[in-house]
């Protein structure tokens, strides 16, 4: 064994610095622009989406590239003669290979890692917080990689041809990196690349050891590449789908937008596209202000801004592989950029020119000085946006910040009846603020506070909309500061179907924070587009078990409503894939498919002399897979050839002791007189 | 000592439509040098490559030192030295690279008879595998081949691009192995004369069948020719049994013919001949006569000739 992992290692070492040497220098790309200075954009280091890219891709496409090449120069030319008569199982020898390969990817991807993880946390190199566990992104792409080896190996290994279903392999480790990009927490990525690596793996390894027959295979190492085969089949699929649902989408571009004007004037604007067709009140009625094209087009200056709240403190961008795990920046001014690092629960200021921390402060106020972990904020931070870095909040006390004369001020302490779920600063036209102008909005989980801009509180209010359900809280005034608005609009966790009914809510409000009236938005729900029917035939190449699947997992989920002829109560794939109403036609042209095809896997099994059993097993698992299963069978099978037999002159499978027909055995080559025997 | 080292029984191989090898049915005994001939497409390397389970049969199977070929054990295969076509090696590999590669899986090594082959074949232990000469690297595959002291030798189509130096120390190798009367050897070539040196027994494949399955002895003694001379023009042939190959000249026909009888006698002295004379062939004509184009047909190229 050791013999062949010496000599994979030396046979594709040069590729593997190579590869290695590339993917260095494409991270420096990545990195040193963003070590040079801060241009205003987020520092995010090793969590950075372009780093994570390259690393994703190029593991992806280096594990696959060596494991082909692993395989394809044993096969060529039968060079594998020489490799596989050694006396040694081929499981060993497979083993070794895997051994040699394994070595060479994880060292060739992990050494730039490992040297970008020194330098990042190496002071002094970006003018951000570091923590170790950034470079788990960078650790489950390289893990992934491992998927796309075994699949470069089983492509390599397969007996099909290059433009079938040989390329199957590696197509099938892309829902992996999908799936390890998009799960919440590395030991899900984990499990997600451990089935992967376990069904490709075992898919590989039965190809390798049959030299990329099928037949040979044990039944596991069959399973394993009929899963793989089917799940790259339906990646492709999807693909198709995907194409097709793009080109048919009708390009219907008018939408209506909501906003309220100065006066305090609800209003609808009707776009198409980009342009601005008409601005309506809510009841369709013509607006004079707007009467004209140019007054239209400039809506967006007579209308109010709103500060923005999200309740919860809960952030679905805030995975393993997102900075906002570990922190987020809260501010820069002049030369210091500063970031809420949610280890240490203060807020840290590094300088854009040294890009060294210089300063930090908690709820004790500024220091340039290291501090004790005592003098850490209580209670994790609630998320405001970055625009609000004013503001700083907890749970239980929301604080007003100014970086200019670095002090911190509590605003909103002690409250007893409900928690603080988020506050942003108001946005005011017209007019130059002053100290006790309107400054801040905080919500919780019963009211909304108001307070001026020195900190002092103007006014409080009930929640006028059940925050569960509305959970995004905008909040404008006047320039005046006489009337105020307060939007409440469906939270975005909400099932789609929900959200998508739900209306929006504008209470406004008088200066003193009492009800003057409520307005009701219409809901954004849309009818679904005039789409023809033939484009619900895309719907053949839809596996029925994920639809039904989805279509479960959506009803659970949302509550599916195919009578509401609304866009998102569509299945999943359909609603995806197919964007029109017509579930129940798609459901059909499925079903359909899913028969025949199960009857076509029994026909061919028939013709090919297949025993019940597997007739019957190929038949179902056609049934559940659709199109994407009868293909399976067709790019698996070996299929061999038919001869009329010499007894009942019907077709037979020459693989076959007997005729599948009559029983008959084959015959003896004919003996013409010239053979010579002793 | 007769019993069987290999055994095919109905092996078969279909390639898409194609029928490789078509029911073969041999059986080689230990201690024999087994030539396997054919022509160029015939299924020898195919057939060769099932006995090693290194391909599927379509159908059949194969048994060779006792365990069935789809299913040999490492052990079995430490006891089978292989020389494929082409002389398959790694060309990264320097020479003595190449040696401790091969000589880490068997714990039989003969260092000696190793570096004796090296030496014959003049090949420098640092020499890449590249760079050699197809003479050197035949004689390379040879040295790494027989250094394991195989019980059973297959070679296939070893005197592929050689020279007649390196064919002559290729036989002799083949000698060399059946020094110990429990070695076997299976090869397959085109070289006729190195396989009327060593082969004890042969088997012909023709388009996947067997046609030939008989000692040396026995083919060269089955096949041969009668040269007919006539007064005038050589008269119509009447079919007779086993004719393989008709020469005409002016008045003087030759006939190859296979598993002569008295009944085929009869048809020769019924043609009115003034003299039939039997000749005796050598194997490598009794082979092409075997497996050339039947019947009364001259050199393609004569017909091309003759109609310019």
């Amino acid at each position: 064994m050791i013999a062949i992992i010496f000599k994979e290692i030396r046979e594709h070492f040069k590729w593997a610095v190579l590869w290695m040497l590339g993917v260095m220098l494409a991270m420096a790309f990545v990195l040193v622009p963003e070590s040079i200075g801060w241009s205003g954009s987020r520092i995010q280091t090793l969590c950075s989406e372009n780093l994570q890219l390259l690393m994703s891709f190029g593991s992806a496409i280096g594990a696959a590239l060596l494991g082909m090449l692993q395989s394809i120069t044993e096969v060529r030319r039968d060079q594998c003669a020489f490799l596989f008569h050694r006396p040694l199982t081929r499981t060993r020898i497979f083993a070794s290979k895997v051994v040699g390969g394994l070595t060479l990817y994880l060292t060739a991807m992990s050494i730039p890692l490992l040297l970008a993880t020194l330098w990042a946390r190496t002071p002094g190199q970006f003018a951000a917080p570091f923590d170790l566990r950034m470079s788990l992104a960078g650790v489950a792409d390289i893990l992934t990689g491992i998927v796309f080896y075994f699949g470069g190996i089983l492509a390599g290994m397969r007996s099909a041809r290059w433009y079938g279903s040989r390329a199957l392999g590696v197509v099938a480790a892309i829902p992996c990196s999908m799936a390890v990009w998009a799960v919440p927490e590395f030991w899900h990525a984990l499990i997600v690349i451990g089935v992967f690596i376990a069904t490709l793996g075992f898919a590989a390894w039965g190809s390798f050891t049959s030299l990329g027959a099928y037949e040979p295979q044990s039944r596991s190492a069959r399973f394993a590449l009929g899963l793989s085969v089917l799940v790259g089949l339906t990646v492709i699929g999807g693909a198709v789908a995907g194409i097709t649902n793009v080109v048919n989408t009708p390009r219907d571009g008018q939408w209506v937008a909501h906003a309220v004007d100065e006066d305090g004037t609800v209003i609808c604007i009707a776009y198409d596209r980009y342009s601005v067709l008409s601005i309506t009140d809510l009841n369709g009625g013509a607006i004079e202000k707007y009467a004209t094209p140019k007054s239209r087009e400039n809506y967006r200056r007579t209308t109010l801004s709103f500060g923005f709240i999200r309740l919860g403190s809960r952030n679905r961008w805030s995975g393993y592989r997102s900075d906002t795990r570990f922190y987020s920046q809260h501010g820069a001014l002049e030369d210091t950029v500063w970031y809420y690092v949610n280890a240490a629960r203060r807020v840290q200021g590094y300088s854009v020119k040294t890009n060294r921390r210089v300063a930090s402060f908690g709820p004790d106020g500024f220091t340039s000085t290291p501090v004790a972990a005592s003098a850490s904020f209580a209670e994790p931070r609630v998320r405001t946006s970055y625009s609000d870095c004013r503001l700083l909040v907890s749970p239980s006390t929301a604080y007003r910040v100014n970086y200019r004369s670095r002090t911190i001020k509590p605003i909103l302490t002690g409250i007893e009846d409900s928690v603080i779920t988020g506050a942003c600063m108001v946005p005011r036209k017209g007019g130059a603020k002053t100290a006790d102008g309107i400054g801040a909005a905080v919500s919780t989980s019963e009211r909304i506070e108001l307070f001026a801009e020195d900190g002092s509180p103007i006014f409080r209010t009930p929640l006028h909309c059940d925050p569960a359900k509305y959970g995004v809280i905008e909040f404008a005034t006047t320039a005046e500061e006489d009337r105020h608005f307060v939007w409440y609009n469906p939270a975005p966790d909400l099932p789609r179907g929900e959200r998508m009914t739900l209306p929006g809510v504008i209470v406004e409000l008088s200066a003193d924070g009492t009800e003057v009236r409520r307005h009701e938005l219409p809901s954004q729900l849309k009818p679904a587009g005039d789409i023809p029917w033939h484009v619900s035939l895309i719907a053949i190449i839809e596996p029925p078990y994920l639809v039904a699947f989805a279509g479960v997992y959506f009803f659970l989920t949302s509550g599916l409503d195919l009578s509401a002829g609304d866009v998102s109560a569509n299945i999943l794939l359909l609603r995806i894939l197919i964007p029109n109403s017509f579930a129940v036609l798609c459901g059909v042209v499925i079903l359909v498919t899913s028969v025949c095809c199960a009857l076509a896997a029994g026909v061919i099994g028939g013709r090919y002399g297949f025993a019940r059993d597997l007739r019957r097993r190929w038949a179902i698992i056609c049934f559940f897979t659709g199109l994407g299963g009868l293909l399976t069978m067709w790019a698996l099978i070996d299929w061999p050839a038919r001869e009329a037999c010499a007894s009942c002159r019907k077709k037979t499978a020459v693989d076959r002791d007997r005729c599948q027909h009559c029983d008959a055995e084959f015959p003896s080559p004919t003996l013409d007189g010239t053979e010579v025997f002793d | 000592m007769n019993e069987p080292v290999i055994e095919m029984c109905n092996l078969t191989r279909y390639f898409g439509r194609k029928c490789a090898v078509n029911n073969v049915n041999l059986t080689i005994p230990r201690g024999s040098v087994f030539g396997f001939l054919g022509r160029n497409g015939s299924g020898k390397t195919t057939t060769i490559r099932m006995l090693l389970g290194l391909l599927e049969p379509t159908r059949g199977s194969a048994r060779v030192l006792g365990c069935d070929s789809r299913d040999l054990s490492p052990a079995i295969r430490a006891r089978i030295g292989y020389l494929a076509e082409g002389h398959k090696l790694y060309g990264w590999m320097r020479v003595r690279e190449a040696e401790r590669f091969q000589s880490a899986f068997h714990t039989r090594w003969n260092r000696t008879l190793f570096a004796n082959i090296l030496d014959y074949f003049r090949l420098a232990r640092d020499a890449h595998v590249r760079t050699l000469s197809r003479g050197e690297r035949a004689g390379l595959c040879l040295a790494l081949t027989l250094a394991t002291e195989p019980e059973l030798l297959i070679l296939d189509d070893p005197a592929l691009g050689l020279d007649p130096v390196a064919r002559r120390a290729l036989v002799e190798s083949m000698i060399y192995v059946t020094r110990e009367s429990d070695r076997t050897i299976l090869f397959s070539s085109h070289m006729l004369s190195d396989v009327e040196r060593v082969a004890d027994r042969i088997a012909i494949l023709d388009r996947g069948r067997v046609r030939a399955y008989c000692r040396l002895d026995t083919f060269r003694d089955r096949v041969r020719r009668f040269v007919l001379r006539f007064a005038t023009a050589p008269p119509e042939l009447p079919d007779i049994p086993g004719l393989l190959h008709t020469v005409r000249s002016d008045n003087e026909v030759s006939l190859t013919v296979v598993n002569p009888d008295e009944r085929t006698e009869r048809v020769i002295g019924d043609l009115g001949a003034d003299g039939v004379e039997r000749v005796s062939i050598d194997l490598e004509d009794a082979f092409i006569s075997y497996l050339g184009e039947r019947g009364d047909r001259g050199f393609f190229l004569q017909e091309a000739g003759g109609a310019s």
